[in-house]
């Protein structure tokens, strides 16, 4: 025992050393920590908080970008509208619903291989966990901590999301994931090499996951390499969200999926 | 005392807030926190030094979504840089610094001092963030970013550390 004492009073820096080292590998290494989802996310009081002041300021001098993509969203909803009134009359429309919750992003990044995202509303404002995201353009993410006032996305562009996705001209069912390297492009896997692709085709939402309504536009393929040694198709999909400029993004809570979800836990 | 806890407050918040975000030419980054680790002062085998560069590396990660990679990258960069000043050094003259900075050491030393360091932080921050290791890009993101960030050390050191030697010529 004395021995002991004495080792540990003699190597007492290295044995900080090691079990700070054991500390953060744990961190690194571990996702779902339990203490991440309470405190070490930027959706937390202190960093939420700075953030949103950060972008008080920065705010003001993005207001004409600002200005010109709600105006291209406007048209491009007005568009929909008309559409859409038309094959309300001819009876074709589902009418389950949605519900859009908007939320401004307060800090994002680009150059991890595990990228967030935190916006400015919480559990006060009605996010929850799990909840998608999207924005005018797109798939964001989905909503990964929430605390009350901020919550933390996890963004499209983080290597460990996976989504479920349907080809829109080949109703196919795949996945995307990004690989980590170009922010405008990620993976479409598990398309096998039998389904017939081409350039151009524009992958969408799945709503199989039960996070996504059917049919939110994700990209558009941009590459094909048949010549790899497996079954499915090394496919690259050119975002159609540009993930350098997000500002406004909508939080989808999605009713008829609560009913879903449990009626999938039915044993 | 509060002057210095004051420069390491401003630098830590131009890394969360600004510098963490950008990267220049897509090849570099600059990171403030670096230049705190190497300055921290020097106390032969003291936990101190450990606890605050583990917090210091807490704080950025919170701040950044990445937990566990700077506090990780700053406790191994303070252990080692407290092994690697003796040899650079000696014991007898580390003892009697006060902060590890261009000032005490002289150039050519301190450039022998920090450079390797900064090698050291900026691969094991690659390791630990970016998903591939072994390419082109990722050598000249250590090479650059290593470079740039000793001329910012200097710049900074020579702006707004006082030098001792220039008050014993006043």
């Amino acid at each position: 025992m004395r021995n002991l004492l004495k080792f540990i009073s003699r190597y007492n820096y290295t044995i900080t050393f090691f079990l700070l080292l054991f500390f953060s590998l744990f961190f690194v290494s571990n996702e779902s920590f339990i203490l991440r989802s309470f405190y070490f996310n930027s959706s937390n009081y202190l960093s939420g908080n700075f953030y949103k002041l950060q972008n008080g300021i920065i705010s003001y001098f993005s207001l004409e970008k600002k200005n010109k993509t709600l105006i291209i969203e406007n048209l491009k909803l007005i568009n929909r509208i008309k559409k859409l009134e038309s094959e309300f009359r001819s009876g074709e429309i589902d009418t389950s619903t949605f519900g859009l919750l908007n939320a401004q992003v307060i800090n994002n990044s680009l150059n991890k291989s595990k990228n967030y995202i935190t916006i400015d509303k919480g559990f006060k404002d009605g996010v929850r966990e799990n909840l998608g995201v999207i924005s005018s353009n797109g798939v964001i993410g989905k909503v990964k901590y929430v605390s009350d006032n901020f919550s933390t996305i996890i963004s499209l562009l983080n290597t460990s999301f996976y989504l479920s996705t349907l080809v829109d001209e080949t109703k196919t069912l795949s996945s995307i994931n990004w690989d980590g390297k170009n922010p405008q492009k990620v993976k479409l896997l598990y398309v096998p090499k039998h389904v017939p692709l081409e350039i151009g085709y524009s992958v969408i939402t799945s709503s199989f996951d039960s996070i996504f309504p059917k049919g939110i536009e994700i990209g558009k393929i941009s590459n094909i390499n048949k010549e790899i040694n497996s079954n499915f198709y090394d496919v690259d999909i050119l975002l159609s969200e540009d993930f350098y400029s997000i500002y406004n993004v909508y939080l989808v809570k999605s009713f008829p999926f609560e009913e879903k979800i449990v009626l999938e836990n039915i044993d | 005392m509060k002057n210095k806890i004051l420069i390491f407050i401003v630098l830590l918040f131009i890394q969360v807030f600004v510098l963490n975000k950008i990267i220049f030419f897509s090849f570099f980054v600059l990171s403030p926190l670096i230049f705190i680790l190497l300055l921290y002062s020097y106390k032969k085998d003291s936990i101190e030094n450990l606890l605050v560069a583990f917090f210091l590396g807490l704080l950025v990660d919170i701040f950044n979504d990445s937990l566990g990679v700077y506090s990780m990258t700053s406790i191994i960069i303070v252990y080692f840089r407290n092994l690697w000043v003796l040899k650079i050094i000696g014991e007898e003259k580390t003892d009697e610094l006060d902060e590890i900075s261009v000032h005490e050491l002289g150039n050519i030393q301190y450039f022998i001092f920090s450079f390797p360091i900064l090698l050291v932080y900026f691969s094991i921050l690659i390791i630990l963030e970016s998903s591939s290791i072994f390419i082109l890009q990722n050598v000249m993101f250590i090479l650059f970013s290593s470079a740039l960030n000793y001329l910012f050390m200097l710049f900074f050191q020579y702006l707004f550390l006082e030098s001792k030697l220039r008050d014993e010529w006043r």
